[in-house]
């Protein structure tokens, strides 16, 4: 097996081939060069078939940016690595270039979306964000990291599920596009924790009963009583420190949080969708990102409001499961069970 | 000047929530010094806070000023908190 970038010359005579040998191939260059990105590449795979035929299968590559805030907020900051270029030596900056690929192979490699839009979209990251800054955040183009303040957070860019988090805001924006407030907000934030946490699992080949379920393991330093910001799948365990408190998520809808503080507690609600996704995850078994993950990802690119509830979101995960596995299987019995877990109705019509 | 037996002048209140860890935190200060803080609470601009219905994780301050015959609240997203707003936060987080 040979493995290296087709530059967009070479695909284009590939899309001419008129061979039948390389008619799948010539079917892939055509779908590469479908988009007018001009210096669109994709990553070439050769192999041998049984009978000796020449296989050659494409797949999109990332077109990545990671740009150095140098303590300022000032955005986008200095370039300090571009797409194919080789390791730096700022640590930040290589986790965030590996973190940003790893995420765009889930995507690409298990749900056939080539970056955040589906049309390739590079994907632009800045760390070295301010001075001591204890977040990461999307902005609504780019990925932002902070260094943290080394006493409670360290940086933001030391873990995968943090880069995979943001990475999907951006992909919901282009899709399910839910609305930042209240449920809706929940589930936006529940999204991101999701596929965060699965960019994580697939990246380290972890199954459903070997995953952590942790959202920003390694976050905090050695002095905070915790091992990470949220768990998925026991929301309200993931830390207990004297200072920060204790991890003050829900773990079911009788204990939906209402206020006004952060958009209506999005990042604290997310932990009753996110334990009904694990709850399916773990009753299929296996692998998430190829199980229950394909239902999310189904549901956050079908039919749905952008202000739907949990309810309603809960419905559309039953259609999309019953879409792609059957009204009778196992997939549709999961999700029912997943969200019954946690106390939210699926039985609705799904709206939207 | 301490009014005689009477609450301080002026009490600002800034509270950040939000953020990637959805954590609150408060800072509050109490002065009897009109000159050193009405100029600055007045020059914010209390009813003309830019949203940013773009951005994800970031941070929302919710800033609360009572002096006398006054109250004002404003929740300010991290993206539009610069110029007076910023000078407001910074100078209540280091009181
Ligand atoms: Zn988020």
């Amino acid at each position: 097996m040979m493995h290296g970038i087709v530059p967009p010359y070479l695909l284009t005579r590939i899309a001419r081939l008129d061979d039948e040998r390389f008619a799948v191939a010539a079917v892939a260059a055509q779908n590469a060069l479908r988009h007018d990105e001009p210096m669109r590449a994709a990553r070439l795979t050769f192999s041998l078939s049984d009978s000796g035929a020449l296989v050659a299968e494409f797949a999109d590559t990332p077109t990545r940016a990671v740009s150095d805030a140098a303590a300022t907020e000032t955005l986008p900051g200095r370039v300090a690595r571009r797409e194919g270029g080789d390791p730096v030596a700022d640590v930040a900056v290589n986790e965030a270039y590996d973190g940003l690929g790893s995420t765009f192979a889930l995507y690409s490699e298990v749900y056939g979306r080539n970056s955040i839009d589906g049309r390739g979209l590079p994907l632009d990251a800045t760390v070295h964000y301010g001075r001591l800054y204890d977040n990461a955040f999307w902005n609504g183009e780019r990925m932002v990291f902070g260094d943290g303040d080394g006493v409670i957070f360290a940086s933001f860019t030391g873990s995968l599920s943090v880069i995979g988090h943001e990475l999907t805001h951006g992909v919901t924006q282009y899709t399910a596009n839910l609305a930042y407030q209240g449920q809706s907000g929940a589930l936006n934030e529940s999204v991101s924790d999701v596929f965060g946490a699965l960019v994580e699992q697939h990246s380290l080949g972890q199954s459903v009963d070997k995953a952590s379920w942790l959202i920003g393991d390694g976050l905090f330093t050695d002095q905070v009583e915790g091992s990470a910001l949220r768990s998925m799948k026991a929301p309200g365990t993931a830390y207990d420190d004297d200072v920060l408190g204790k991890d003050p998520q829900p773990a079911d809808f009788e204990h939906y949080i209402t206020t006004d503080d952060d958009n209506g507690g999005v990042h604290l609600n997310s932990g009753i969708p996110n334990r009904a996704f694990y709850l399916v995850a773990h009753r299929l078994g296996g692998t998430a990102w190829e199980s229950a993950g394909r239902i999310w990802y189904d549901t956050i690119t079908g039919p749905l409001a952008p202000t739907v509830d949990f309810a309603g979101f809960a419905a559309a995960t039953v259609a999309a499961a019953a879409k792609r596995f059957g009204a009778a299987s196992a997939e549709v019995d999961a999700v029912r069970a997943g969200w019954a877990g946690v106390g939210v109705a699926s039985d609705g019509a799904p709206r939207g | 000047m301490a009014r005689p037996g009477g609450e301080p002048a002026i009490v600002v209140t800034v509270a950040r929530t939000g953020g990637f860890a959805g954590l609150r935190t408060q800072w509050r200060v109490t002065s009897d010094d009109s000159d050193e803080w009405m100029p600055l609470i007045e020059a914010c601009p209390w009813d003309t806070v830019t949203a940013d219905p773009h951005s994800r994780d970031r941070y929302i301050y919710t800033i609360e000023v009572t002096a006398p015959r006054k109250r004002r609240t404003a929740a300010v997203p991290e993206a539009s908190l610069v110029g007076p707003w910023k000078e407001l936060v910074e100078k209540v987080q280091s009181t």
